[in-house]
């Protein structure tokens, strides 16, 4: 799987023992990107542009033509891709670019661990759906609005605002929260509420969910019957990628993928796509300006939870920028911003 | 001078939202190209750590 985070572009492999390793996915020759497939299935990676040849483990196997690094001290043993820290909590894979820093569970934290892994743990999951978007805004504004509750009303009144009645949340650390919310039926057609409902995940109630947001830029969504990754990808101080990974089970039938997309569609695609788009847009046309310099949020007390109204969220997250991304090593990295 | 600290400290914020206190407030370079320049001008008037 190739991925990128925070601009690089990273490979993830799993060999036959099922080990998991990721690399920085760039050839350690001239620079160029090795792997460009999405997924899929390979026993080497090559570069395109002078076929130099790394193993799953990120081992450099081959370089056309070696003998001319013959004047040289030249040693295939200290040309391997770059590895990049990663780890894994019930399937899903973090990784980590910084050198230095806690550990996955450390980072998450007891509370977001036992929460994902009591979901995930129930089932034989896989991704049957990944979709992307860009969006022509900072990155940031993203992870803000998934916070911010305080808009459902205003700007999902007949989508979201309708079946989920506004929830706690609840703050975890590091700039983690979640917020549970109970779906109801509430001014749906009964087919509609049927696909939100039908084919439930092991282990969790057909209206049940939360929204877990994972400092900085994960979420991971829990519906009573999908549960679908989303990746606030930046590409530029003004490009973002909502990368998106619907799950369900190994074995799910068409209709049963039909009825999780159902819920994914009402859940987030559409409100995103259609009503969050545009003002989230407007948000970054606003803030490009010479006047306000500003975005308030100061909404409700610091608490460990309170209702989807308030900014606290938005705060946790900006503590722990300062944290994190504000700590010496990673001033000096504008990709970040 | 770090991380959030870089939109709101170095900027002239009017007295009403000031009030409001530094996490009240995030400053709209947080969201634009302007930290980039900001990174740039600090970059270039320090001694740059090594990377990490």
């Amino acid at each position: 799987v190739t991925i990128t985070i925070a601009g690089s572009p990273i490979v993830v492999t799993r060999d036959r023992e099922g080990r998991i390793q990721a690399f920085y996915n760039t050839c350690r020759h001239r620079g160029a990107r090795v792997v460009g497939a999405e997924c899929g299935h390979a026993r080497t990676f090559q570069c395109p542009y002078h076929r130099w040849t790394y193993g799953l483990d990120g081992s450099l196997l081959s370089v056309p033509g070696e003998e001319a690094y013959s004047a040289t001290s030249f040693d295939r043993a200290d040309f391997g891709l770059v590895p990049v820290p990663v780890d894994t909590v019930a399937g899903l894979v973090f990784c980590r670019p910084s050198p230095t820093g806690p550990s996955l569970r450390e980072f998450l934290g007891a509370a977001a661990v036992e929460l994902i892994e009591g979901v995930l743990q129930h089932g034989n999951f896989e991704v049957f759906e990944h979709r992307r978007r860009r969006h022509a805004v900072n990155w940031k504004l993203w992870p803000e609005n998934l916070r911010d509750g305080y808009h459902v009303p205003f700007v999902h009144p007949r989508t979201l605002s309708p079946i989920s009645p506004p929830g706690q949340y609840e703050i975890l650390g590091n700039g983690h929260a979640i917020q549970r919310l109970g779906a109801t039926q509430a001014n749906l057609p009964d087919d509609v509420w049927h696909r939100l409902t039908a084919d439930p995940l092991p282990g969790v109630e057909p209206a049940e969910g939360w929204n877990m947001t994972l400092f900085p830029d994960t979420i991971v969504f829990l519906r009573g019957n999908v549960i679908f990754v989303d990746r606030q990808n930046k590409l530029g101080w003004r490009e973002t990628e909502l990368d998106c990974r619907v799950l369900g089970l190994v074995g799910d039938t068409k209709e049963q993928h039909q009825n999780r997309l159902q819920s994914w569609h009402t859940w987030y695609e559409d409100p995103i796509s259609i009503e969050d788009d545009p003002v989230v847009n407007e948000q970054q046309v606003g803030l490009c300006t010479m006047g306000p310099q500003y975005s308030l949020i100061a909404r409700g007390h610091d608490a460990d939870r309170g209702y989807r109204g308030d900014d606290n969220r938005l705060r946790t997250f900006w503590d722990a920028w300062r944290q994190w991304m504000g700590a010496a090593e990673n001033a000096w990295r504008p990709e970040l911003i | 001078m770090t991380g959030l600290e870089l939109f709101t400290e170095e900027y002239d914020l009017e007295p009403a939202v000031r009030a409001l206190g530094v996490r009240a407030v995030v400053h709209a370079s947080a969201y634009s190209q302007a930290a980039f320049d900001a990174e740039t001008v600090r970059r270039a008037r320090s001694p740059s750590p090594a990377p990490s």
